[in-house]
């Protein structure tokens, strides 16, 4: 039972841990015609909101925005013909995403078009520390990995920059927009 | 008094003339690995003095160098792995875009410098390479964040007058 308390308890420090994009992933980019890799991490950001006045309503804006995020992680991949990726390139990523804190919000299937994206949310006491959105066709592959504090509502503005694609979140039932 | 305003002076010239010394070796060692020449860029240093006046997107102290190789450069990597390791202590990559369609890498490095952030853009394309250093201010650093890709898209077209 002794020897089962280190696994068990690197097993509850893994499931806390922040999504980490795999190597193999990054490992795409040789087989793509266009990649595109963003990388913003806590130093970046604590960087970025330090240059930000708090005066200013749009710096203040943008600083409130970064000051929960500990990194915003973008890589998009785009191949020149199908089965250039498998979906076993993705599975190491979706396995981090099958820990109890994950849980998956979204989910769109196209069969026609092949098109599939599914969005996770990390929680932890009651609060959204993590975003994971997985989109992919055939032809295209993109992961998006927002780490730290995020505000439902602040998805919408993520949306559209540091090559974030633009998620739209519906307020909880019953609640007015 | 002359004495202290040329202490000052000299204080304030140090750190500029290490930012241009450092892009100049990194100049140097494009140069050498990718085996390329820069081509020189008449009257820079009188733009750079109006730059701040001139330029909206709230960019200043440019530093920029345009390689137009006669032979093909190598794989786009061989460029931006040469940029990442000449670079000084400090700069860190944050974006980076490649297409092979076009043959076109480009890589966003950035660096705290006292109270200034500056970015280094270092863009490879079929028959050109081009390094360019700025420094931004807090107005810009937002736009940057924001869209990093069509901000250094801008910035460069801007830097060769397109």
């Amino acid at each position: 039972m002794r020897k089962l308390i280190p696994l068990f308890l690197a097993a509850a420090a893994l499931s806390g841990q922040d999504l980490k994009i795999p190597l193999n992933i990054d490992k795409l980019a040789s087989k793509a015609v266009e990649s595109v890799d963003v990388t913003l991490d806590s130093s970046m950001l604590q960087l970025a909101g330090k240059f930000l006045s708090d005066k200013k309503p749009e710096e203040a804006e943008a600083r409130r925005l970064i000051n929960g995020l500990k990194g915003i992680y973008v890589r998009s991949f785009q191949f020149a013909k199908p089965g250039e990726y498998a979906a076993a390139d993705v599975e190491a990523l979706r396995a981090q995403l099958k820990s109890p804190l994950w849980s998956r919000i979204v989910g769109v299937r196209s069969q026609r078009e092949g098109e599939n994206a599914d969005i996770f949310l990390k929680t932890e006491s009651s609060q959204i520390t993590g975003l994971a959105i997985i989109a992919a066709n055939p032809k295209e592959l993109t992961i998006v990995s927002i780490v730290g504090s995020i505000n439902p509502e602040d998805l919408s503005r993520l949306g559209g920059q540091f090559g974030i694609p633009r998620v739209e979140v519906a307020p909880p039932k019953g609640e007015k927009k | 008094m002359k004495l202290r305003v040329l202490l000052l002076a000299t204080a304030l010239a140090v750190p500029a003339a290490a930012r241009d010394r450092e892009f100049d070796n990194l100049v140097k060692a494009v140069e050498s690995n990718c085996g390329i020449q820069s081509t020189r860029i008449p009257l820079l240093g009188v733009v750079n003095r109006f730059v701040k006046l001139a330029r909206p997107s709230g960019t200043g102290d440019l530093k920029l160098a345009v390689f137009e190789h006669p032979a093909p450069l190598g794989e786009g990597t061989a460029f931006s792995d040469t940029v990442s390791a000449a670079l000084g202590p400090g700069w860190r990559p944050f974006v980076r875009v490649e297409s092979r369609l076009t043959k076109e890498t480009t890589v966003i490095f950035s660096r705290a410098t006292g109270r200034r952030l500056h970015l280094l853009i270092a863009t490879r394309e079929r028959d050109e390479a081009v390094l360019m250093r700025f420094g931004v201010n807090r107005r810009a650093l937002e736009r940057w964040l924001a869209e990093p890709i069509r901000m250094a898209a801008h910035e460069e077209g801007a830097a060769k007058g397109h």
